[in-house]
């Protein structure tokens, strides 16, 4: 069933699947723009810039929960829509998002064990993931998140426009969704 | 202009709102964090606004329907 469901998703349904998902990224993007406002422009202190949902509900960005779910979801998106990506050149870069964002999931997953356990890693007084040791948390995530999205649009931009090949149809989310004319 | 430009003209205006809001952070880390921290943060910021770089210059190199330089190699 699971199969079933993911080949619909990849299928006829492809182009309504990324339809929602990209607009999870870009609400989640606008999140993140808006906390680097609120720090580099507004001059709030860091723990103070919640972006939009955190600023109404706190407890969402200090819990780690909404973070390590988000960073979920956007794991199983890429995955789960990865098979719609048939070209060489657009799962390619899918694949490179997807990857990214796996590594980018363990970090928030650390973060929120830290949470949950009320123990901190490396004796830090907040919650640490592994590169945190070095690199600030906003900057760090500015640039996961930027790392992860600049291959993912990449992709999208290619699947959009894909080479028109005799005998084989595009999916729906290409701009033309013309059939080859060999195919008819 | 067609459909493929009008597209890669949208990524490219947020992907300079991208690059805008880590220059910001460039300047800011400079003057809030210490030495050690603002260099890191500089790195993965500078490093964010190179990859947004090359994935604009990708898009734009790319023409549909071009076959000489697709990315997506050579047709079946």
């Amino acid at each position: 069933m699971a199969k079933r469901y993911l080949d619909v998703l990849n299928g006829p349904r492809h182009e309504t699947a990324m339809r929602i998902f990209m607009f999870i990224v870009l609400a989640h993007w606008g999140e993140h723009l808006l906390q680097g406002l609120q720090i580099y422009v507004l001059g709030w202190p860091v723990p103070e810039a919640r972006g939009i949902l955190g600023y109404f509900f706190p407890v969402l960005i200090s819990s780690e929960a909404l973070h390590y779910g988000y960073a979920v979801v956007m794991v199983i998106g890429l995955w789960a829509l990865r098979p719609g990506f048939t070209e060489i050149a657009e799962r390619r870069w899918w694949t490179v998002a997807l990857a990214i964002q796996f590594f980018h999931h363990i970090e928030h997953f650390l973060l929120l064990g830290q949470r949950v356990l009320g123990y901190n890693l490396f004796d830090r007084p907040v919650p640490t993931s592994i590169a945190q040791l070095w690199i600030p948390r906003v900057e760090l995530h500015l640039f996961y998140n930027t790392i992860v999205f600049l291959p993912m649009v990449v992709a999208m931009y290619f699947h959009m426009f894909p080479p028109a090949r005799a005998g084989r149809p595009a999916c729906t989310c290409a701009w033309d969704r013309k059939v080859s004319p060999a195919a008819v | 202009m067609g459909a493929h430009n009008l597209i890669r003209v949208a990524i490219s205006l947020f992907v300079v709102l991208l690059v805008g809001v880590s220059s910001l952070g460039w300047v800011w880390v400079g003057t809030h964090l210490s030495p050690a921290q603002a260099l890191a943060g500089r790195v993965v910021l500078t490093a964010g606004i190179v990859a947004a770089g090359a994935a604009v210059s990708m898009l734009w190199r790319w023409n549909p329907g071009s076959g000489n330089n697709s990315p997506h190699g050579r047709p079946n």
